[in-house]
């Protein structure tokens, strides 16, 4: 046997007794790949996958029509099998709900879906998550849209360092996308973080738009009290989609 | 006193410093006759049996992995609660406990009469912020599932006649979002137990 039927046949049977546990649509994407990157994903598929992350991903992938699995590695990923996409995101940063936002304009990005999901759902808090969530490649046009839109906002609201990087983008590449308005709730979402509580809507209702959520969190910087904060933003997120699936099920039972 | 319905919505309506804060409530029934109901949230850690040892009060922190693991479900997942087993979770809700309110937490007995015994520190502090710790132990025979978002448990508000500092400047559990593991290893009286204690063959 040549070296390399030798290596791949090691690889092979690694990866079958180290991936027993894990679900058979993620084996079956597993054993499309090449038997040196199924190595890879199984050793960040054992980990089990972060929370922040993925609560954001739930949120960022509902407009995509596929089925997803995501591992906590140390950048962004993404492997299309015929059974499901796996998306790894970097772990260091996956506390992060802006950070891990990001999932949505990498998913863009990969599936050639276009910047208009993208922009839809995170709205003036697109520019922020690319910055946390450290994507730097492909962003020109519509970086450049969101700091023509929002730069003068954004940087009264705590942003002037997400500001600062995307003017080095040039507003000229900017494209056209029906940009959402800065939402109004941003503010209040802020002051609640920065006092120490979970944000929250009238009476203890959960908040009611997630992007909002984020652009205050960015807004918080990047210092010692982000970590605490971002952790009450995972729990409001956590209560949105708690509520969103409470009333939708509520509203099918009439 | 006991806060009835009517008080409990309008403390939640307050200024931010001094609101009652649960969150998120999924439905207003949550809040009826006196008191509030609280959900069972998605993070838990789970006690094991040690392969190394028993727990030490005194340096709990030291092997906590041998004894524990942090489980966090998605929404919708559920998990077995075994006979015998004793399980960290918390409230789905996030607390903020004005200064001149306190709560007494009470376990559904409905819960109880399968065998599921909730417990947690029974009062909640004035000032208090976060979700509560919730000890849920399985004193029957069958396994039980445990779903995120049931009503686990109610909480009775009182008001408190002499106002005091709050605790979320003076206590050591001040703002958790999920289950906290016991922090008894924290407490000052350790060195004088120490002190206390005569040499024993493994020292």
């Amino acid at each position: 046997m040549d070296y390399g039927r030798w290596r791949e046949e090691a690889y092979r049977a690694w990866i079958e007794e180290r991936s027993q546990l894990l679900a058979p649509s993620v084996r079956a994407a597993l054993a499309e790949l090449p038997a040196a990157e199924a190595a890879e994903w199984v050793t960040a598929l054992e980990r089990p996958g972060e929370p922040a992350a993925n609560l954001m991903a739930g949120w960022c992938l509902t407009p995509f029509p596929f089925r997803w699995r995501g591992a906590s590695g140390l950048d962004w990923k993404w492997v299309k099998t015929s059974s499901l996409v796996l998306l790894a995101y970097p772990g260091p940063l996956s506390w992060d709900p802006v950070a891990m936002a990001a999932i949505l304009p990498f998913a863009a990005m990969q599936t050639g879906a276009g910047w208009s999901p993208a922009v839809a759902r995170l709205g003036p808090a697109l520019g922020p998550v690319v910055y946390y969530g450290g994507i730097r490649q492909g962003l020109e046009p519509v970086v450049g849209g969101w700091l023509r839109h929002f730069g003068r906002q954004a940087a009264r609201s705590g942003l002037e360092i997400v500001v600062e990087w995307a003017e080095a983008f040039g507003v000229l590449s900017a494209g056209e996308w029906a940009w959402p308005p800065w939402p109004e709730a941003a503010e209040r979402y802020r002051s609640q973080l920065e006092f120490g509580v979970v944000p929250h809507g009238s009476r203890g209702s959960s908040i009611r738009d997630v992007s909002a959520l984020l652009l205050a969190l960015a807004g918080i910087g990047a210092g010692a009290e982000r970590k605490a904060a971002a952790l009450l933003a995972q729990k409001a997120v956590l209560g949105w989609v708690v509520t969103q699936r409470w009333n939708a099920t509520e509203a099918e039972e009439g | 006193m006991v806060l009835g319905e009517q008080e409990l919505w309008e403390r939640m309506d307050r200024r931010l410093e001094d609101r009652l804060v649960v969150t998120p409530l999924l439905s207003a029934k949550q809040v009826s006759g006196g008191s509030v109901d609280v959900r069972l949230g998605t993070e838990f850690i789970v006690l094991k049996r040690s392969a190394r040892g028993p727990i030490n009060p005194m340096t709990m922190s030291e092997g906590a992995a041998d004894y524990q693991e942090r489980v966090v479900l998605d929404v919708g997942q559920r998990m077995v609660l075994h006979p015998n087993q004793l399980v960290l979770g918390a409230t789905l809700e996030f607390l903020q406990i004005p200064a001149d309110l306190m709560a007494y937490v009470i376990g559904r007995s409905s819960w109880g009469r399968l065998g599921l015994i909730v417990a947690t520190a029974i009062m909640v502090q004035p000032g208090y912020r976060g979700s509560l710790t919730l000890e849920l132990a399985n004193l029957g025979d069958t396994p039980i599932y445990l779903y995120p978002g049931t009503r686990i448990a109610q909480l009775v508000f009182h008001t408190v006649s002499s106002l005091t500092a709050g605790y979320a400047q003076q206590g050591k559990y001040s703002g958790p979002v999920g289950p906290e593991f016991s922090k008894l290893a924290q407490d000052p009286d350790w060195k004088n137990i120490q002190g206390l204690a005569l040499p024993t063959d493994d020292e």
